[in-house]
């Protein structure tokens, strides 16, 4: 068993590790490199003091060195520059640097601004948005795939399984400006459709945040209810075919404790490894949806910092969004290892 | 026995596939949007199919530049000379300064002749209109001869050249309302037809041609020749409507609307706008079929002209799904944007099915090290949001495609692809896992065949079935991706039209007609494509019947 969990910290370390990685490689596929975009304001007037500067800001960051020594330094904990730890030939003056070390980096055209700092901020928005979609997500999707298997072949399932069909099928951004135009002041005026609080009175009491919220938790879960929905059933009627709850049946056991107590509760296992696989559609559905309605998320910052080019802010978005993620998938397996008697007894 | 069951099941679930409830609808739908994508350029263009027409602005322009022409050429005859004596002969300053001013001559020679050929192409056959522009061109033509020889001492008196040009101005003019000057005679030309490139045409041929072998029930074979043939079809066409040269055809309307062109008779394609073609004059207007568009602008209409071939400015037609905010028909646009979005999907979902086949079927095959690799890369990619991936690569990366080249919609495939072939990669690797153990694998691992043919012989042909069930699911999520990619604004760049671009535009000035129309076109593309997903996964799995 010790040995079983030490594989599996072993391997959610190496998966960090390649998250990390291809963070980093998608930072080096941007064209020219970060020095020539800071300075980039001084490129007509080139002088000698203007080329001193970006030497050694190229130094300072390490972009003189190799994509290796680059990538340590990025990684972390110790910082390989100039005035970086003394076991790396450094003056010692700034020891610590990088991802391990907890810092993200500063944004380039607004050096004052730490990136960490403003990514918590975003994600206070863009937590309880995902994790409100993924409660929504589960809330209605279960219920509604299990109705629909028990009622297969009705009117009921043939209408909301074309309803959900087609919420899967249609963009995100499409029903998010659609909403817009329909509920918005545009046209029926019952909800507010920018922002995360209204300006004058009443602004950023609860009841205001709330109808704020509604039409991007909506847009951000039709998806992953029609995709839910969809698996419950067809794990639903996979298990109604299945021998033991015929037997549960000969037993005479009523209706209502064979569908509960077996179908039900042998049907959500399925559920829970979905609820990892959710957790990133909502995480990237974030980027559209907090774009369309303006909400100073995580994802409006992903986009706000890829038309700056900020692009260690795009980084450290894409990084945390892959966290959450891993957090999300370890977190399913950790409710089906809970409840699923087989895979915590290591029979799966 | 196991493996034999595993060979007739391929072509099995395929036909119940087809079989199965709205099928066939679905597969309708996506004809429909595809046809309308790949015809896009014949159905709406700013030019028409047939042209018959004088191109009078391009006959009175090459006319009047004859002159200027031949006596230019003959100053950088003098300039040449005039270098050949400062210098001396053999220096190597003096053949540079010679080489050059053959170069510049034999240019302005090149240009002389085109002009000649141009009004020789309108005027009038008959023979006194058309021997001195013979002899213009017979001198002109020795004299290139000679140029090209290096024999620039040789050309005698330039200045005659000149005073023919000249005398040629006076005496073709094209005839006026006295009846005097050159009678101009119309040329047949193909503008639309002639713009196509040859992709264009190899697109129509192929896609025509699988439709009606897919209406007949055609075997795959057959449609691999036809669409062999239509790359042959596609050249023939490419060669035979090509515009003759010294035809202004670029901008037919406009010149059709000053009277540079005089055409008897302009066959305009059923959309007679151009896909970047602006009208700031139109800009937001609502579809002309609404009675917003109409009430809106109630003097409009006087103010607006209609160019010939289109509808007129208040007509009911004129732009069905109104114009974006350059006053660009957004129909012709939505057309052509499925190009953009369609190719990208398709593209991308078969790099992702060929490579999630390839790699899950190796890595499950093979297992030991290579097998761990796989999973390893599986695990780190799909511990993204594959979105958020997709549009990072995207955006930072198409930067540096332009640099090198690199087309930004080919860019988006390729991101679309590294990031999105776990899926299948998974679906595939554990069947093969399943296949390898089987007793026909065995015996052909006994028999002691090579790798390459196990693979591709044995297990490939029965993993696939997994992979094509999922294709449309995968093609609908990279239509979907490049969508929202492009609706962000980093994919394909403007005035390359896409369905997610044209809602980008729509974004910050409410013009509900550019949301609904591009939106629904994805929308009926995605539930097609999610319906034929379904179909096939229940026709691969016998036990789910509904």
């Amino acid at each position: 068993m010790a040995s079983k969990l030490g594989l599996g910290v072993l391997r959610a370390a190496g998966t960090l590790l390649g998250l990390v990685a291809v963070t980093f490689l998608l930072l080096r596929l941007a064209p020219g490199d970060p020095a020539l975009l800071r300075f980039s304001s001084s490129e007509d007037a080139v002088s000698a003091a203007a080329i001193e500067a970006l030497a050694r800001f190229r130094a300072e960051h390490l972009l003189d060195r190799s994509l290796l020594v680059q990538f340590a330094h990025y990684l972390g904990p110790f910082d390989l520059g100039p005035t970086g730890h003394a076991w790396f030939g450094g003056s010692g003056a700034h020891p610590w640097h990088g991802l391990l070390a907890g810092d993200l980096g500063h944004e380039y055209l607004r050096p004052s601004v730490s990136i960490a700092h403003e990514l918590g901020a975003r994600l206070s928005v863009t937590v309880p948005l995902a994790l409100g979609s993924a409660l929504l997500v589960f809330a209605v999707g279960i219920p509604l795939g299990i109705a629909q298997a028990l009622r297969r072949g009705g009117l009921f399932d043939g209408w909301t399984r074309a309803i959900s069909l087609a919420l899967y099928s249609a963009p995100v951004f499409w029903l998010a400006l659609l909403a817009q135009e329909t509920l918005g002041p545009a046209g029926l005026d019952w909800l507010p459709i920018l922002g995360l609080r209204s300006r004058g009175a009443g602004a950023g009491s609860s009841a205001d945040i709330a109808a704020h919220a509604v039409l991007p938790l909506l847009c951000m879960s039709c998806g992953g209810i029609a995709f839910l929905s969809r698996q419950v059933r067809s794990a639903v009627l996979e298990t109604l075919r299945s021998e033991f709850v015929r037997a549960a049946r000969a037993r005479g056991l009523p209706e209502s404790a064979v569908i509960l107590r077996h179908v039900v509760r042998n049907s959500l296992a399925p559920a829970t490894t979905l609820a990892g696989q959710v957790l990133p559609w909502l995480v990237g559905g974030s980027l559209l949806v907090e774009t369309v309605f303006e909400l100073p998320g995580m994802g409006k910052y992903a986009f706000d910092s890829l038309q700056r080019r900020e692009y260690d802010a795009v980084a450290a978005c894409v990084l945390v969004s892959g966290v959450l993620t891993l957090a999300g998938l370890w977190f399913s397996d950790f409710l089906q290892a809970r409840f699923d008697p087989r895979v915590r007894d290591g029979w799966r | 026995m196991a493996g034999a069951e595993s060979c007739v099941r391929s072509p099995g679930w395929v036909q119940r596939w087809r079989a199965r409830p709205g099928v066939r609808f679905a597969l309708v739908v996506l004809a429909l949007v595809i046809s309308s994508a790949v015809f896009a350029p014949f159905l709406a263009s700013s030019r028409p199919y047939v042209l018959v027409a004088v191109d009078r602005g391009a006959y009175e322009t090459s006319l009047a530049e004859l002159e200027p022409l031949a006596a230019s050429w003959n100053t950088r005859l003098i300039e040449a000379a005039a270098a050949r004596q400062a210098l001396r002969e053999d220096e190597p300053a003096t053949i540079h300064a010679v080489f050059i001013a053959q170069q510049a001559v034999a240019r302005e020679l090149r240009a002389l002749e085109l002009r000649i050929a141009t009004v020789r192409r309108f005027a009038s056959a008959e023979r006194e209109v058309q021997v001195p522009l013979d002899a213009l061109e017979l001198r002109a033509r020795g004299w290139t001869e000679k140029v090209h020889e290096g024999k620039l001492d040789d050309l005698g008196p330039a200045a005659e050249l000149a005073r023919d040009a000249a005398r040629l101005r006076e005496t073709h003019r094209p005839r006026g309302a006295q009846g005097d000057g050159v009678a101009l005679r119309e040329q047949r030309t193909y503008p639309l037809l002639a713009d196509l490139e040859r992709v264009d045409w190899f697109a129509a041929f192929a896609w025509l041609g699988v439709l009606v072998l897919a209406l007949l029930g055609a075997p795959a074979r057959r449609v691999l020749a036809w669409l062999a043939a239509s790359l042959l079809f596609a050249w023939i066409c490419d060669i035979a409507f090509r515009a003759p040269s010294g035809f202004a055809t670029r901008e037919v309307k406009q010149g059709l609307a000053s009277g540079a062109l005089e055409a008897s008779s302009a066959w305009f394609p059923p959309i007679a706008f151009g896909r970047d073609e602006t009208r700031l004059a139109e800009a937001a207007r609502p579809p002309t079929w609404l009675e917003a568009s109409r009430a809106e602008r109630p003097g409009s209409a006087a103010r607006l002209d209609a160019l010939p071939g289109e509808p007129a400015a208040d007509s009911r037609w004129r732009h069905l799904l109104g114009t974006d905010s350059l006053g660009r028909d957004v129909l012709a646009r939505l057309l052509w944007g499925g190009r953009t979005s369609l190719t990208a999907g398709a593209l991308a979902a078969l790099g992702i099915l060929t490579l999630g086949t390839l790699l899950g079927a190796l890595a499950g095959y093979a297992r030991g090290p290579l097998d761990a690799l796989v999973r390893a890369l599986i695990a780190v990619l799909q511990s993204f949001p594959p979105f958020f991936l997709v549009v990072t690569a995207v955006a930072i990366g198409s930067e540096r495609a332009s640099l090198s080249r690199v087309s930004p919609l080919g860019w988006v495939v390729g991101v679309l692809v590294v990031v999105g072939w776990t899926g299948v990669a998974r679906l595939v690797r554990a069947e093969a896992l399943r296949v390898r153990e089987l007793d026909y694998v065995v015996a052909a691992r006994a028999l002691g065949y090579s790798v390459p043919r196990l693979l591709f012989r044995h297990v490939l042909p029965n993993v696939l079935a997994p992979a094509l069930a999922s294709a449309s699911f995968v093609a609908l999520s990279a239509l979907l991706a490049e969508s929202s990619v492009s609706f962000l604004g980093f994919g394909v760049q403007a005035p390359v039209p896409s369905w997610g671009a044209l809602m980008q535009e729509a974004r910050g000035l409410s013009l509900a007609w550019l949301v609904v129309a591009p939106g629904c076109l994805i929308f009926a593309t995605c539930i097609a494509l999610s319906w034929l997903g379904d179909a096939a996964r229940d026709a691969l799995d016998p036990r789910e019947e509904t």
